[in-house]
């Protein structure tokens, strides 16, 4: 078990040539089980204990540790070393004093994990006639986030998510086919097993038998999986980090109109739609939500305390250490979103079919890490569809790629649609959230 | 050592209290130093401490992993019993009091300064060097980040059989992130050179040079590229990193995890035709100087050579220890994890196609339109894959004529590893990346020789 207080102990007294440290200490605990064929297959568990520490002197540093048994004194002497070792003289700013402890909710009860996973592996092999085999994952992240500095912020949360996954395995005329889809909630009662359903025979049918199809620029309809997918990794161009250093697509655009007037983008601390809720950032920074886009105007950026200070911004709660994947752990605070998402509108999926009238359905993209340039807004994505014909889905097509730049995307959108989804990062720092989007045109690349 | 060996019988005795048949401990402790350096200015350095255990369950088909960063003794028997509840059952095995041997392989990379006994003013002084070279190479570069990575990972691992294992694997890493502008459109990208090596990796001045004239003259070709008319065409793959295709087009395919789930055209295609006869595909963890390189894998057997495609038939899978108890075929030591925090799953190691012999330069000029293919970068893979091109040429009348922008490969594995038409003489090998799965990321090499599939489709404008 962590001790609070050895760690508060060192920051109230730093040595003399420290002016200032702070300590972020988070703590996960993980349950997951796997089910097919009504067997548990797969069970883990985890317990981890984190600690990040920054220290400044004239500069500031950072260091990291598992090892339980490194006395915090020393980490913080780690951090410090480390900034010696720098050339550049700015010093981060810590958060001032504040309190603000957040006890777990109160969570419904939670039934057993086995059983939802049962239940929705039940659903699903009864939702369509080629579905032969389902594997479900059920899973409880606990998590809990403490940030204590120097000038005596102490602030903790936790929070608890529950997901539940689905692949399942269809065969149709001798040929194999794979999909999956998840949802988050904070307890799995709230979780819609009908949504995974839904979804996954919606992707299921949409790779069935696909046809020849000629590239051209089409209206589109993007899943909402599919804008999920985009922004994943888009959500960058909206980096105080990067808007400032020019390798934004947008830079320089803040106050400009970016995409079309339906358009909404905001970011925000929860949302009834995941379990996830961030209370406040890394750096202890609280904010409540934020309006990136408004009505197709940039009107504010992601920012943590620093990016806010060059940018003579608010922060907004927004620093953070995972933004992509990576083989070693981030120990420097950048800037992270925290539940970003386009703002749903009023119309279903029929609506938005039926709206688009001919045209395509984008029900799939996949890849978009590697596809996607955050300084010039250039994207070429790999995906499959449907062809659309007075408003009704007909051939299936596959092996496209889409392609244009993130501000036309943007600037196309004309409807948005009802059926908003939020989707986790993969390294659980944060979510990205998308309705369906009609576009006015894309450029669909096919074979 | 982590935890004290005597430790272990304890740990064993619980975790297999309730009827498991297998159980296996892995250990790390890692350092990891980061050093960032921005236009020139050394903006940021970060030391990481990564140490915990996980334990690993089988019984029959079914399988419990738990894991924790507290390494006290009771911390570890408490996670050992929470993995036995898991299992479930009953039967109360017999206490072991168990003998931990191991032959103890050699890591096939040999390391010769350690990172830990060099300076950081002699690695921020490699970053700088990098980064003054590149900014002296052309006009048009608007920013350049430079960051320097170096990672010490000890690993033992003990198994319920009394085996014991351990390695340890370092390497060495600078990334270089670039911006660069013609005054009317920004482009970056960002590119690494890796070794599995020691400070040694950057003894060569010309070595680290070459790899940022390489990467900025790259870059700089996207300003003057055009976009390409979607279309199908004979494709010509260079040798080296266009290893990268074998890797997403059928590697992951080829791992037990995707047969298993029966998510792989490959299932049940053993000793069949699945690719023209000029492929031969391997993956071969031993190599010396390469990235996939390790003594052992992760569930501490020797890495080996394993032939998984032979003249186009189906020889083998790459199989961890769960894999083989649900193929019932035997493991081949392909058990790989990023961290104590993932249990073993199948992986690559360095996978390659093997030389032909087919030239190298006739696979152009017999060529009346087609692509070639240089550079490629990250993809995806499954039943159907997609890879970014980082640099791609149009071939006109047998010769490269323009750079393309925007190329998406993608496509179904099974069907255009049967169109490869030639495969040339001179294997090329390549520094390395992370490949991101279900236990992590791991570091592999993907390479080849140059190698041409007669018709694919590409994406493009």
């Amino acid at each position: 078990m962590i001790e609070i207080n050895k760690y508060r102990k060192a920051l109230q007294s730093l040595p003399a040539e420290i002016l200032e440290a702070e300590f972020n200490i988070e703590k996960n605990t993980s349950q997951m089980i796997k089910v097919s064929g009504k067997e548990i297959t797969d069970n883990a568990y985890s317990d981890i204990v984190e600690i990040f520490a920054r220290a400044t002197g004239a500069k500031t540093g950072f260091a990291y540790t598992q090892d339980l048994e490194e006395a915090p004194v020393e980490i913080i002497k780690r951090a410090y070393h480390n900034s010696k070792e720098i050339d550049e003289f700015n010093k981060n700013r810590l958060n001032k004093k504040g309190e603000l402890f957040i006890a777990p909710e109160n969570i419904p009860a939670q039934g057993d994990m086995y059983q939802y996973a049962i239940s929705l592996e039940a659903l699903l092999l009864n939702s369509h006639p080629t579905i032969e085999a389902v594997i479900v994952e059920a899973r409880i992240d606990n998590t809990s986030s403490r940030v204590l500095n120097s000038h005596g912020l102490d602030k903790s949360y936790e929070r608890e998510v529950h997901y539940l996954s689905a692949h399942i395995l269809a065969k149709k005329d001798g040929k194999a086919y794979n999909v999956g889809f998840a949802l988050s909630s904070k307890s799995f009662s709230e979780i819609n097993l009908e949504e995974i359903s839904l979804q996954i025979v919606n992707q299921l049918e949409s790779q069935f038998d696909p046809v020849g199809f000629e590239s051209g620029i089409y209206p589109c309809l993007l899943d909402r999986t599919v804008m999920v997918n985009i922004l994943m990794t888009a959500w960058q161009i909206f980096s105080g980090i990067k808007y400032q250093e020019g390798s934004s697509a947008i830079s320089g655009k803040l106050g400009h109109t970016i995409g079309s007037s339906c358009l909404n983008l905001v970011d925000v601390p929860e949302h009834k739609l995941t379990g996830y809720s961030f209370k406040f950032d890394c750096e202890g920074t609280e904010a409540d939500q934020n309006k990136i886009l408004h009505k197709g105007v940039l009107t504010t950026l992601l920012n943590n305390l620093k990016s806010a200070d060059s940018l003579k911004q608010s922060p907004s709660g927004n620093a953070g250490r995972y933004a992509l994947l990576s083989g070693t752990i981030p120990t420097d605070i950048i800037v992270t979103p925290r539940i970003l998402y386009i703002e749903p509108g009023e119309n279903n999926l029929d609506h938005l079919l039926k709206i688009l009238d001919h045209g395509v359905y984008i029900t799939e993209s996949y890849d978009v890490f590697h596809s996607i340039n955050i300084a010039s807004g250039g994207f070429s994505i790999p995906c499959r569809g449907t062809v659309i014909r007075d408003g009704k889905k007909t051939e299936n097509i596959t092996e496209l790629t889409i392609s244009g730049s993130l501000t036309d995307l943007l600037n196309n959108i004309v409807a948005t649609g009802s059926d908003l989804y939020i989707e986790e990062f993969l390294k659980k720092s944060y979510c990205i959230g998308s309705p369906s989007t009609l576009i006015k045109e894309l450029q669909i690349n096919a074979g | 050592m982590s935890v004290d060996k005597r430790i272990m019988c304890d740990i064993f005795r619980t975790a297999l209290s309730t009827g498991g048949d297998f159980a296996e401990v892995f250990l790390e402790d890692k350092d990891e130093l980061r050093i960032n350096c921005d236009e020139g200015l050394v903006t940021g350095i970060t030391t990481t401490r990564i140490k915990g255990c996980g334990i690993y369950i089988l019984k029959n088909k079914k399988s419990v992993y738990v894991y924790t960063n507290d390494l006290s003794r009771s911390a570890l028997l408490r996670t050992a019993k929470r993995a036995a509840e898991f299992i479930g059952g009953s039967k109360e095995n017999a206490p072991m009091d168990l003998i931990f041997n191991g032959n103890e392989p050699m890591n096939p990379n040999k390391i010769v300064i350690m990172p830990s006994s060099v300076s950081y003013n002699q690695k921020k002084d490699i970053l700088k060097d990098m980064i003054t070279y590149a900014y002296s190479l052309d006009s048009r570069i608007a920013h350049i980040q430079a960051t320097y990575f170096d990672t010490d990972q000890r690993i033992e691992i003990f198994n319920s059989l009394g085996s014991y294992g351990q390695d340890r694997r370092i390497s060495s890493k600078v990334r270089l992130h670039a911006t660069i502008t013609d005054g009317i459109s920004y482009h970056d990208d960002w590119e690494d050179y890796t070794r599995p090596q020691g400070f040694e990796a950057f003894q060569t001045r010309q070595d680290y040079l070459d790899f940022v004239a390489q990467f900025i003259h790259g870059l700089l070709g996207n300003i003057s590229a055009v976009p390409f008319e979607s279309a199908s065409v004979p494709v010509v793959f260079e040798g080296g990193n266009c290893g990268t295709f074998w890797h997403e087009a059928c590697g992951h395919q080829l791992e037990s995890y995707a047969i298993v789930r029966n998510s792989s055209d490959f299932v049940g295609m053993l000793g069949k035709r699945v690719a023209s006869e000029k492929v031969t595909l391997v993956d071969d963890g031993t190599i010396p100087g390469l990235y996939g390189s390790a003594a052992i894998d992760d569930e501490g057997s020797p890495t080996r050579r394993n032939v998984l495609i032979e003249n186009g038939i189906l020889k083998g899978y790459m199989i961890d220890r769960l894999g083989s108890r649900l193929l019932n075929m035997a493991p081949t030591a392909s058990g790989r994890r990023q961290s104590y925090t993932f249990p073993p799953t199948s992986r690559m190691t360095n996978t390659f196609l093997e030389t032909g012999e087919d030239d190298e330069r006739e696979m152009i000029s017999s060529l009346e339109k087609g692509v070639f293919v240089k550079k490629l970068g990250g993809g995806t893979g499954g039943r159907e894959f997609s890879i970014a091109v980082k640099e791609g040429f149009l071939i006109e009348a047998g010769k490269l004529t323009k750079r393309l922008k925007g190329l998406v490969l993608n496509g179904r594995g099974i069907d255009l590893i049967k169109k490869v038409d030639r495969v040339g003489k001179v294997q090329v090998t390549e520094g390395g990346s992370f490949c991101g799965a279900s236990s992590g990321l791991c570091p592999v090499t993907s390479y080849q020789p140059r190698m041409r599939i007669s018709n694919m489709f590409v994406g493009g404008k």
